[in-house]
């Protein structure tokens, strides 16, 4: 039975809590146009982890020291540059992906390096566990408190301003769970796929959503449901990697909505 | 006290002269509209006004403060002339008029209904904005405003895109605001409609400065523009 093993109840707990902060974060950056960031901030990720292994710090640890440092970094960058806010995330990610490839050529163990580049749920340890159980104890209980301004900053940062909502604050905020949502998820389900979890359920959702709540509700259900098959398809078919399996199995939803959406129209068309 | 007051307030963008010696006034109560030829200043004065832009020079007072001491700016409404970052957003325009209730205690889906009643789309409260047309996107953002019952309203074109009848419909809830005494400051480029209502003042914006414009003005103007539609200079 597949949660005989304490690995697999390790990946599966780790798992379904990143499946369910990680699309609610990504609901925020999709719609301030910043879908890019999971991406820059996972690849400066890698780095941390390279940093991490090479001096003898828990790489989670180093990986989330380099989100939250390159999350600032962007921030302040997109202060500056403000007609084209996207280059300053492609910078970053250049940035950490060259650091990360410069470091790697140090690290002493290239396989620990690269099973965080699609995510190992074997060798997830009890801090990991820990850590990804406070980020998401974190991140919850923000978007509790927070559900409102969050909401209003992202559909009008001008006149959340006027009404009196820290919009400074609220855009540190964000930023700050979006650096250690990245961390934590990078772990299972990889860096490189990390950005996928963060947008995929969210394109999905987007199509079926009546509602800002809504949509964001239901990109939580969805990316659960492709968290648990990547789970359970890379436990039983022998050498498929979980964040790869995760991925596709989001590719593979969002183009059958796509196309079920087109269908369905088609037909009514045609009914009239 | 005047709700705003700008004297000689000057303005450039990287040494480009915009604004140069803009004074005016609007009052508690009173409509003034701001008219005046594409790329005058007009959206520019109006973010000088909630404070998103820095002047070069003069001074600009809310309510009898300086902007730069005026913290309650719950008082202050404010409608964008451009829409397209609100135009495809996945939220519900219920969601989005009950964002103008921000803070505030009380029954407030109630006060979005009336709202969205006000600008007959009371309907429509829980389609996804994105997808209605672009007339009923100004009118939600109409009714977020409202909703909001601020003491200053700075709307920027406000009427882009509205038929007749709801043009009409507008200048009657803004018409009845102002009774109710709050002051409004809107972007127009359509003046004929100052011809048929008493109320409210209009001024132009050209070559950086602002005059009022006067009745028989006003009617040159209106048949300048008949005789020349789509020419009409002011
Ligand atoms: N961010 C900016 N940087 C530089 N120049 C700008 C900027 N925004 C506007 N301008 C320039 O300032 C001038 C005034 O722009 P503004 O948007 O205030 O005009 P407007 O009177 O509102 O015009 P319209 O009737 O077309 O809305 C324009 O010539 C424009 O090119
Ligand atoms: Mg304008």
């Amino acid at each position: 039975m597949i949660f005989q093993y304490t690995y697999m109840q390790r990946a599966f707990a780790v798992g379904i809590l990143v499946a369910i902060i990680t699309p609610m974060i990504g609901m925020i950056v999709v719609t301030k146009r910043l879908s890019m960031i999971g991406d820059a901030l996972s690849h400066s990720s890698l780095a941390g982890v390279a940093a991490g292994l090479l001096f003898g710090i828990n790489p989670v640890i180093g990986a989330a020291m380099a989100c939250v440092a390159s999350a600032l970094c962007i921030e302040a960058m997109r202060k500056r540059i403000t007609k084209f806010s996207e280059m300053s995330v492609a910078i970053i990610m250049s940035a950490g992906i060259g650091l990360a490839g410069v470091l790697s050529g140090y690290v002493k163990s290239p396989m620990s390096f690269n099973s965080f580049f699609f995510g190992s749920f074997v060798s997830i340890d009890r801090e990991e566990v820990w850590f990804a159980v406070a980020v998401a104890a974190l991140v919850l209980s923000c978007f509790f408190l927070f559900y409102r301004q969050f909401f209003y900053v992202v559909f009008d940062e001008r006149a959340a301003r006027l009404s009196g909502v820290k919009v400074g604050v609220v855009n540190f905020l964000i930023t700050m769970l979006t650096a250690v949502t990245v961390s934590a998820a990078a772990r299972v389900v990889g860096a490189l796929i990390v950005s996928s979890l963060m947008v995929i359920p969210v394109a999905c959702s987007m199509q079926l959503g009546k509602s800002f709540k809504a949509t964001m509700a239901i990109s939580v259900l969805f990316s659960l449901a492709f968290t648990l098959a990547g789970l359970f398809l890379s436990f039983y078919v022998s050498g498929l990697k979980t964040g790869g399996a995760i991925a596709l199995v989001g590719v593979l939803c969002f183009a059958a909505i796509f196309a079920f959406r087109k269908f369905a129209e088609k037909i009514k068309i045609q009914i009239r | 006290m005047n709700t705003i007051e700008i004297k000689n307030l000057s303005f450039d963008y990287n040494g480009l002269c915009l604004l140069d010696g803009v004074s005016l006034e609007v009052k508690r109560g009173e409509l003034v509209r701001l008219t005046g030829p594409n790329g005058s200043g007009k959206s520019t004065l109006l973010k000088l006004i909630i404070g998103e832009l820095q002047p070069k020079g003069g001074r600009i007072r809310l309510f009898g403060q300086d902007i730069s001491a005026f913290r309650d700016w719950r008082k202050v409404g404010y409608l964008t002339q451009n829409k397209a970052g609100q135009a495809n957003f996945p939220a519900s325009a219920m969601e989005v008029v009950m964002t103008g209730l921000y803070g505030e205690k009380g029954n407030l889906r109630g006060r979005a209904l009336e709202a969205l009643k006000l600008v007959g789309m009371e309907g429509h409260k829980d389609a996804l904005i994105g997808r209605l047309s672009g007339g009923q996107l100004q009118r939600i953002m109409m009714a977020r405003l409202l909703a909001a019952r601020h003491e200053l309203l700075l709307l920027d074109e406000p009427m882009a895109g509205l038929d007749a009848e709801a043009c009409e419909m507008m200048y009657g809830i803004l018409f009845r605001l102002a009774e109710e005494g709050a002051a409004c400051l809107m972007v127009s480029h359509d003046i004929s409609w100052r011809a048929h209502i008493p109320r409210g003042r209009t001024l132009c914006l050209e070559y950086g400065s602002v005059v009022e414009l006067g009745r028989e003005q006003l009617a040159r103007e209106m048949e300048n523009r008949h005789a020349h539609p789509g020419r009409a200079k002011v």
